[in-house]
């Protein structure tokens, strides 16, 4: 019923404008490399706040799916691959561009990502209230367990340098502690700016660590004298997929799309991860093995059902549990805070309007992106031609209103300046950007839910062991933290017995 | 000189955990635990990172800035566009700045960019303050 209602207010008017106009900018920023879903959903924020909740979130919701597709268009049709996520698509995507069947790739590739898209809504829409009906029996103890495993993705996401991985979700934890003590109030680290007693604004610093420095990071790649790009002999052929291909290939899609919604749910795997999962899936099910590198369609299909199923999964931890499973939905997080939203069982209550309107959001963002794909998809490869100097002209001049428009202060501003000059320097010296930003969300929930209970148990811990939900999470925690260091010593193993 | 990577990135952060636990010793004893024990934790952590830079493979590699000239020349055209935004308002220090770095990557149209210049602050403009009413930094129109 809710549901319904929620569909009722994504199909107003203004709304299915929204989500078609938010899948477009989401194209296009996934289309363009360089430019990251993350960055598109952080820079559009701003936009969100003329807007009601519901609306905010239907577009945010447009340009998340809308830059995860956008990845394969540049992927398959100049082998450059717009995000992280669309790097499998190009493997075949391209080679089917080479063939001549440029067009039927960037179909196959449109119908791949609704499907993955849909299917990975669906599983938000089923499994989020029940999720949300276990966080109701949370107290401090559990929140706090709660937190500890979100940060226990740290080691996931750094399961090469872990040492790295720890450094900067420490680093992230303590940006989590500037700002009034939540128990006493005593101001730490403010520096006597009255801008910073809430805290760090979490908008402008992630705007500044992913966007502003990702700005620093084009320029370091661009040569000076650049012309404009041309990308006029470019032929994509007609952008169809006959009937008798798609019935061979949704199978692949479906089971493609539960891996990229299975994935999603996991905090930490991205859709880069997914995608190429989804491509090996393929492969392994695929009756014409030899031809996969070569141009052949279900490797395509495989990949981008994954990484846009990656899109409904990964919001899963965060509407019920408030768990960032990746940046982006970490910027979703702002996104929601700012619109007076908490994450947990309260967005099914109290905020249930919303969130189904939201929920529908997915749906029609999915359908927005099908539309798009198959009338758009050759015209927003244009968008390649825009040179890399106005670009990152024109990102940051966004960066500057982004970060001003969450409390209209020019403090703010300077803040995404200083962070964006952190992002840079992590990023240049091999650190995990990700684990900072879960240390700075997760850092003020596990300090302030920790310190509740030890003040209600008068600093007793013994009760601790009397909580199910919460020993159930601390298990969680220690598998997760372990589970690295299992696959490191398999992998070696499997190395040390083939080393072929 | 090239400096590995990771070094200076231990070092940077050794030097901020210090400061940061040398001001939160001025703090009450119930505010200032967590973050000395965070701090305490970077501290311990990026000293562990220094040594390793050393004896590590994955913890070596130089840190190199390519284009730094240019990376530096952007980086002193963004922070003087945002300090002459409280004085000129947003729309002209954005026409402003979009010039500047289209002259100081030598980019090679001269119309496209004073298009681009003319164009995207015009179309904030129409978006954010017309449309949204949302208000942009410095002086609006």
């Amino acid at each position: 019923m809710e549901l319904i209602q929620g569909f009722f207010v994504a199909l107003q008017p203004m709304n299915l404008f929204l989500v078609f106009a938010g899948t477009a900018i989401g194209i296009i920023f996934g289309a363009l490399p360089g430019l990251t879903s993350t960055m598109a959903v952080a820079l559009l924020i701003p936009i969100t706040f003329g807007f009601s909740p519901a609306s905010g979130l239907i577009f945010l919701a447009g340009a998340y799916c809308g830059s995860m597709y956008g990845g394969s268009i540049s992927a398959i049709l100049l082998n450059t691959p717009g995000t992280p996520a669309s790097a499998a698509t190009a493997l075949d995507g391209y080679a089917m561009t080479n063939n001549g069947e440029g067009g039927k790739a960037l179909a196959t590739a449109t119908v791949a990502s609704f499907v993955g898209g849909i299917i990975s809504a669906m599983c938000l829409i089923l499994i989020s209230p029940q999720l949300a009906k276990i966080a109701l029996l949370f107290g401090p103890a559990e929140y706090f367990a709660v937190a500890c495993f979100g940060m226990t993705i740290i080691a996931t996401l750094s399961s090469r340098a872990i040492l790295k991985g720890v450094i900067a979700g420490l680093l992230g934890l303590i940006i989590g502690t500037v700002g009034m003590d939540p128990i006493t109030g005593f101001p730490r680290f403010t520096f006597g700016f009255l801008d910073m007693l809430e805290g760090i604004s979490i908008i402008p610093a992630l705007i500044g660590l992913f966007s502003t420095s990702q700005v620093l990071t084009l320029l370091e790649g661009l040569k000076p004298g650049e012309r404009l790009n041309s990308m006029a002999s470019l032929k994509t052929g007609k952008i169809w997929l006959p009937f008798s291909e798609l019935k061979h290939l949704i199978g692949i899609m479906l089971r493609s799309s539960g891996i990229g919604t299975i994935i999603g749910i996991i905090p930490a795997a991205g859709g880069d991860i997914a995608a190429f999962l989804g491509y090996n899936e393929a492969q392994r099910f695929s009756k014409k093995r030899e031809m996969f590198g070569k141009g052949n369609v279900e490797g395509v299909a495989g990949p981008e059902s994954a990484n846009n199923g990656v899109t409904g999964g990964s919001l899963i931890p965060l509407l019920t549990l408030g768990i960032p499973g990746n940046s982006v939905t970490a910027i979703f997080l702002g996104g929601l805070l700012i619109q007076g939203l908490r994450p947990g069982p309260s967005l099914f209550g109290d905020q249930a309007a919303t969130t189904y309107a939201f929920f529908a959001g997915m749906i029609m963002a999915n359908i927005a992106m099908l539309i798009l794909g198959f009338i758009a998809a050759r015209f927003f490869i244009l968008v390649l031609s825009v040179p890399t100097t106005l670009m990152v002209a024109l990102i940051f001049c966004l960066c500057i209103i982004g970060s001003f428009s969450i409390r209209n202060s020019m403090f703010d501003v300077a803040l995404m300046l200083i962070f964006g000059g952190i992002g840079f320097f992590l990023r240049k010296t091999g650190f995990n950007l990700a684990a900072v930003v879960l240390g700075m969300i997760l850092g003020p929930m596990a300090e302030g839910n920790y310190r509740r209970f030890m003040q209600a148990t008068q600093g007793d811990v013994t009760p601790l062991f009397e909580k199910p939900i919460f020993m159930a999470l601390m298990l969680m925690c220690l598998v997760s933290i372990v589970w690295p260091f299992v696959m490191r010593l398999i992998e070696n193993r499997k190395l040390a017995r083939n080393p072929a | 000189m090239a400096i590995n990577h990771s070094r200076a990135a231990a070092i940077v952060l050794f030097l901020f955990g210090a400061l940061f636990y040398y001001i939160a010793e001025s703090y009450p004893a119930e505010a200032a635990s967590f973050p000395k024990a965070l701090l305490l934790g970077l501290i311990f952590f990026s000293g562990l990172l220094f040594f390793r830079s050393y004896h590590f493979d994955l913890y070596k590699g130089h840190l190199v800035i390519q284009q730094k000239k240019q990376v530096l020349l952007c980086t002193g055209l963004a922070v003087l566009y945002v300090l002459s935004i409280p004085y000129i308002g947003y729309y002209i220090s954005s026409t402003l700045f979009i010039l500047a770095i289209s002259l100081a990557l030598q980019f090679r149209s001269k119309l496209i960019p004073i298009i681009v210049a003319v164009a995207f602050p015009l179309a904030i403009y129409l978006v954010f303050e017309i449309l949204l009413k949302i208000p942009v930094p410095g002086i609006s129109l």
